[in-house]
């Protein structure tokens, strides 16, 4: 055993009430790594609903091809979603399973792929140049797959957090799938293949990388990291495993359903994948509103209302999917199944996430500095800038639906410049809280977190 | 007052302590535990209870890994 007593460094003990000494060295990765998933994704958040305004006219009747839609949709689920997940796995689970990654080298990697890759490919489908998509997504999957690596790592080592690692595991299969079927995409936009011999035509190749990519590779990783991160905001035992892996397994169920039936076009297919995976995508509901009702902490805030909105629009999504596979024509139930999945769901369930886990972040590497940390609710403006945010996005939400489902471009017009201003009071709480951050380290030394 | 949380998963140490603390032990606490309980600190400062690292293990693996922590509440609060 490498075991080492610590050394009691006298000028900080008892420095302050609540004094944090440690001298371990903590599976804390430097803050730099997570923080520049977490700011470049409250950047692209804004772009996405900037986007979205900018393509009000096409968002209601959008049925895929490249254009402003397309670019809101990637800009989001690639530059928000996508992007806060890497930072949050890359930080939590090395903190929440005890095992670091054995280098930070393929983290940093990553985002030397990932982030200028998505910018090339979102800028890609918004001018329709299929080869600077193609440079786009390559770097974006290269991004991605050292990704893969690095959690499929500690995936493979861990011994604890079994729901989270069985979720991660099905997440990653998901990736595979998904990363594939929007390659096959971007080449088809020149090539034109798709729906020739037995090929899905380009249509149903479309429906299914969405499902993937909501429902599997994003949806997946947000259900496994919520049994462990809901329960330690609530400070309450994570839900049975028995019970977590019935409804991963529905879940899972649900999305072969879909991908299925949406290749194949098989409606019966789809509305099988709609009762299948809002079984289990209630379960997970259930199991979660279980935890907040046991928990010890019971104020959680404004963040929690986000996620909280998140869990009805969970269910609402795959209910509006069923009924756009049964009458495809009418309210464009279709674009409105995308909108609530992707803007609905994810983003609001993630902002909540995320305004509660960068103070968190911040705190604790206030603790490894050996330092008091500043109370979680003073950081980023946040009487200020979440409550706008949460306002803007409520807002947003319900007109743009109401938009797409009216056909009416000025209510998604309005929507995407109302979501527009609350992602830049987001904007603005990340800075805060990065700002704060940088103060802890100084700026000297901050380049060695990074 | 030892408390022996190798094996449990998160959060269930964290759970563990707390329910200690709010019980009102009035301290010191020693932990041993197979990873450094990061996201207890927070809850730890708002008690102002003190955290003094005693051992730690720096291995690879989280099945390899010891570390033992004293806790007690701060009396200058």
């Amino acid at each position: 055993m490498s075991g080492r007593e610590a050394n009691d460094p006298g000028d900080r003990q008892h420095a302050f009430p609540g004094a944090i000494l440690m001298g371990a060295q903590s599976r804390l990765i430097p803050y730099g790594i997570p923080l520049r998933f977490f700011i470049t994704a409250s950047m692209f958040h804004v772009v996405a609903w900037l986007l979205l305004a900018l393509g009000h006219g096409d968002v209601a009747a959008y049925a895929g091809g490249p254009g402003v839609v397309l670019a809101a949709l990637h800009a989001l689920t690639l530059g928000v979603l996508v992007m806060t997940v890497m930072g949050a796995s890359y930080q939590l689970l090395s903190v929440a399973t005890g095992i670091a990654p054995k280098s930070l080298l393929p983290c940093r990697l990553s985002s030397w792929l990932y982030i200028p890759g998505t910018v090339v490919l979102v800028t890609g489908m918004f001018i329709g140049n299929t080869l600077v998509m193609l440079l786009g997504g390559v770097l974006v999957v290269a991004g991605l797959a050292v990704f893969a690596a690095v959690v499929g790592d500690i995936f493979r080592r861990s011994i604890s957090l079994r729901a989270t690692i069985r979720h991660g595991w099905a997440a990653l299969v998901c990736l595979g799938l998904l990363a594939i079927a929007g390659l096959i995409l971007i080449v088809d936009f020149d090539i034109g293949f798709l729906g020739a011999a037995a090929l899905p035509d380009r249509q149903n190749m479309a429906i299914s990388h969405a499902i993937l990519g909501g429902f599997g590779f994003i949806g997946l990783l947000v259900m496994g990291f919520s049994y462990v991160l809901v329960p330690m905001f609530a400070l309450a035992s994570a839900p049975d495993d028995k019970v977590t892996g019935l409804s991963l397994g529905l879940v899972v169920a649900g999305l072969s359903f879909a991908v299925a039936g949406s290749l194949s076009g098989s409606v019966a297919a789809l509305i099988a994948a709609a009762a299948i995976g809002l079984t289990g995508a209630v379960l997970h509901v259930v199991l979660m509103v279980r935890v907040l009702r046991t928990g010890m902490k019971k104020r959680l805030g404004l963040s929690f209302v986000m996620v909280r909105a998140g869990w009805l629009l969970l269910p609402l999504s795959i209910g509006v999917g069923g009924l756009a596979a049964v009458m495809p024509g009418d309210f464009n139930l279709p674009a409105l199944f995308g909108f609530v999945l992707i803007f609905g769901w994810l983003l609001t369930f993630l902002t909540g996430i995320l305004q509660r886990i960068l103070p968190f972040l911040a705190s604790m590497h206030a603790h490894k500095q050996g330092r008091r940390a500043p109370r979680l609710s003073e950081m980023g403006h946040q009487g200020v800038t979440l409550k706008a945010h949460a306002a803007c996005h409520g807002a947003a939400l319900v007109l743009v639906a109401l938009g797409i489902a009216t056909d009416t471009e000025t209510l998604i017009l309005l929507g995407g410049l109302t979501g527009s201003l609350g992602a830049a009071a987001f904007l603005w709480f990340a800075f805060g809280v990065g700002g704060k951050v940088v103060s802890f380290y100084g700026e000297k030394n901050f380049s060695k977190q990074t | 007052m030892h408390l022996d949380l190798r094996g449990l998963s998160p959060p269930e140490p964290m759970i563990e302590v707390l329910r200690e603390i709010d019980g009102g032990i009035d301290g010191p606490l020693i932990l041993h535990m197979d990873r450094e309980p990061v996201y207890l600190y927070q809850e730890l400062e708002d008690r102002a209870w003190s955290v003094r690292m005693l051992h730690w293990d720096n291995e690879e693996e989280a099945e390899n890994t010891m570390v033992i922590i004293e806790l007690r509440p701060d009396t200058a609060s």
